[in-house]
């Protein structure tokens, strides 16, 4: 070989040597980008807490992350022996879906239904787009589950139905009390005018007609704890006392092919709240099981617990929503026919009832709801038709100490008076029967249904005036402004607000200068003691 | 994907011709903004450029390179095996 022949055969070499080198280097690069995008892939696709899916052209799934394998409970193996098509609940539906995303080149929020091994079904919405995994053509679907989403949807709806109805209630409420206080009243004042024993006819009739009178009265008093209106000063007691009782009282009240059983399971936990209204909720739920299990007899268990709730817990659907913390959980379950799926969602409603014409008001379950969410809880129900029902009710737990609870007293007969009340309500039947009553009674009374005519005459005799006695929801002034106006007036004069709604507490009521208040629709008696209560008091001081 | 990078090719053909014609003595490839290279990328700069910058007489390379970019930190150092006169800077 010539020199020329060596040089070039060198130089040939050396291009070969340096092209290995080169592809070296491309194989070195390839190889370490590829691992490293596998890596991203596999970090990005275990950590993020959505399902995802990849499956090949033959729809066998090549991929599913550890979100997938959560939510539809597969292994990886199981996911290898499975077809696409076999997660979905309607088969028509993966073809849709697959027609779409052959004409669209992608798929984004498609609503179907999934099916996990155990047969449930749960609602989803599909993301899709092609990909080229391990050599071959798939398709990447995300899968965002909707479960909770639409849980929260329907507790959301719930919610706004339940505020709704408490405020049409609570309109209907307050219009009825000013009915039923001018019943009450002109029924005891002609009560007054009949001799016991010449008009026992006419004093029956009255009787019924104030009988009748009281059940209005009893379903407003429900009415208005559907809507929290009746707060009363809150006490904290032990919530396992109000289940033993109720639960000896309704076991003594019901017949024998019903066993009612209380399961305390924590004996010490204290709740804040009116132990009369959690009496009454656990009285309403155990007559209902009772009501359910009338035609064969059964069993009602009332358990009470504990429970912790967790920030973004899972679980049943709670109206409302709790806030993380500890609760007292009454269950009251039994093994009656259960609630038909279809009427669930309209059981706390007021006026719902399954009960024959004249047999259920329907406010039972609307009053516990009512209770509830006024101490701050919650309640939720399950059940599924032949497999009872459970209704379980969460109170928040406190650590003050129990304190004994005043009971209500029913107020004696007290004497009379002749001393001077301003009385003001801007319903005139209102007006014209309590001035009755209260002439009755020997006061003088200046009645007036507007607040500021009823100012202007206070102004124009402040040291005539012994008592003031007035609404609060009136249309010119309320009777808080109107007490306090007064107040600037003369502050010492005594003044009761009478009222058909509650919107503070008592406690809250005597911060804003009046000496007591009195709950229409209310009898006589209880006008009188509340009267004399604050005027004698007056004189004391 | 190869044929994409012909235009490339066909560019760095025309700069190691200029080089060669004018007797220049350094060339400098300014990496710094690249993000990422894929493989045919890595072969067309050496093949078509490193490569043949060596066979330049008198001509001395260099490669400015980022360090926040993986790819250039791993692969770029292994060009110093295709040609003698490489200097790289990491920035």
């Amino acid at each position: 070989m010539t020199d020329d022949e060596n040089r070039a055969v060198e130089k040939l070499q050396k291009k070969i040597r340096k092209l290995e080198a080169a592809l070296k280097i491309v194989a070195d690069h390839s190889g370490k980008a590829e691992s490293r995008m596998r890596r991203q892939f596999e970090v990005v696709s275990e950590t993020i807490p959505v399902p995802m899916i990849i499956s090949n052209e033959n729809d066998e799934i090549v991929f599913a992350n550890l979100s997938a394998q959560k939510t539809f409970g597969h292994t990886p193996d199981d996911f290898s022996e499975l077809s696409t098509a076999s997660l979905y609940d309607h088969p028509d539906d993966r073809k849709l879906f697959l027609n779409i995303l052959s004409d669209k080149g992608e798929v984004n929020a498609f609503r179907t239904e999934l099916r996990k091994p155990d047969g449930s079904v749960f609602p989803a919405e599909l993301f899709s787009q092609p990909i080229y995994f391990d050599v071959q053509d798939c398709i990447l679907t995300v899968v965002h589950d909707l479960t909770e989403v639409m849980a929260l949807e329907k507790q959301l709806r719930q919610t706004q139905k339940m505020e709704a109805i408490g405020t049409l209630a609570s309109g209907i409420a307050h219009d009825f009390n000013n009915i039923l206080a001018a019943i009450f009243g002109y029924a005891e004042l002609v009560a007054n005018l009949l001799e016991l024993e010449t008009d026992k006819r006419k004093k029956g009739y009255l009787d019924n007609l104030l009988k009748a009178a009281s059940r209005g009265k009893s379903m407003i008093v429900q009415m208005m704890a559907f809507c929290r209106q009746t707060e009363k000063e809150k006490t904290p007691f032990h919530l396992s006392a109000i289940v033993d009782e109720v639960v000896k009282m309704m076991s003594n009240l019901t017949r024998s092919d019903i066993d009612i059983r209380s399961d305390i399971r924590n004996k010490e936990m204290i709740v804040m709240g009116d132990p009369t209204q959690i009496h009454q909720v656990v009285t309403n739920l155990i007559t209902n099981s009772v009501h359910a299990l009338s035609d064969k007899g059964g069993k009602i268990e009332v358990i009470l617990e504990k429970a912790v709730m967790i920030e973004g817990q899972r679980g049943e659907i709670l109206i409302p929503r709790l806030k993380p913390g500890t609760y007292a959980r009454v269950t009251v379950k039994d093994d009656g026919p259960g609630i038909e799926k279809g009427i669930i969602h309209s059981i706390f409603d007021p006026f719902f009832t399954t009960k024959p014409v004249g047999q259920g008001s329907g406010m039972g379950l609307a009053m516990v709801h009512g209770i509830i969410q006024g101490h701050n809880g919650s309640v939720s129900v399950e059940s599924e038709p032949r497999k009872g029902a459970a209704f379980h009710c969460y109170f928040p737990v406190t650590e003050d100490d129990d304190r004994d609870a005043k009971p209500d007293v029913e107020p004696e007969s007290v004497g009379k008076g002749d001393e001077h009340i301003l009385f003001v309500d801007d319903d005139l039947m209102v007006l014209e029967v309590c001035s009755e009553l209260l002439q009755n009674m020997g006061y003088r009374v200046t009645s007036c249904e507007g607040s500021r005519k009823a100012l202007k005459i206070f102004k124009s005799q402040p040291k005539d005036v012994d008592l003031v006695i007035t609404d609060n929801a009136m249309p010119e002034m309320s009777g808080t402004a109107l007490s306090q106006e007064i107040r600037k007036i003369r502050s010492d004069i005594p003044i009761i607000l009478i009222t058909g709604m509650l919107f503070e507490e008592e406690s809250e009521l005597k911060k804003t200068g009046f000496q007591a208040f009195i709950q229409k629709p209310f009898d006589q008696r209880k006008m009188e003691s509340v009267i004399r209560d604050v005027l004698d008091a007056g004189k004391e001081v | 994907m190869p044929e994409e990078y012909e235009e490339i090719e066909d560019f760095f053909e025309t700069v190691i011709n200029e080089v060669s014609e004018e007797n220049l003595t350094e060339l400098i490839l300014d990496l710094r903004a690249l993000t990422f290279l894929n493989s045919s990328g890595i072969k067309t700069i050496c093949v078509s450029l490193v490569m043949e910058a060596d066979d330049v007489e008198g001509l001395r390379m260099k490669i400015l390179c980022s360090n926040s970019f993986t790819w250039q930190v791993e692969t770029i150092p292994t060009f110093k095996d295709l040609i003698d006169n490489l200097d790289i800077v990491f920035e």
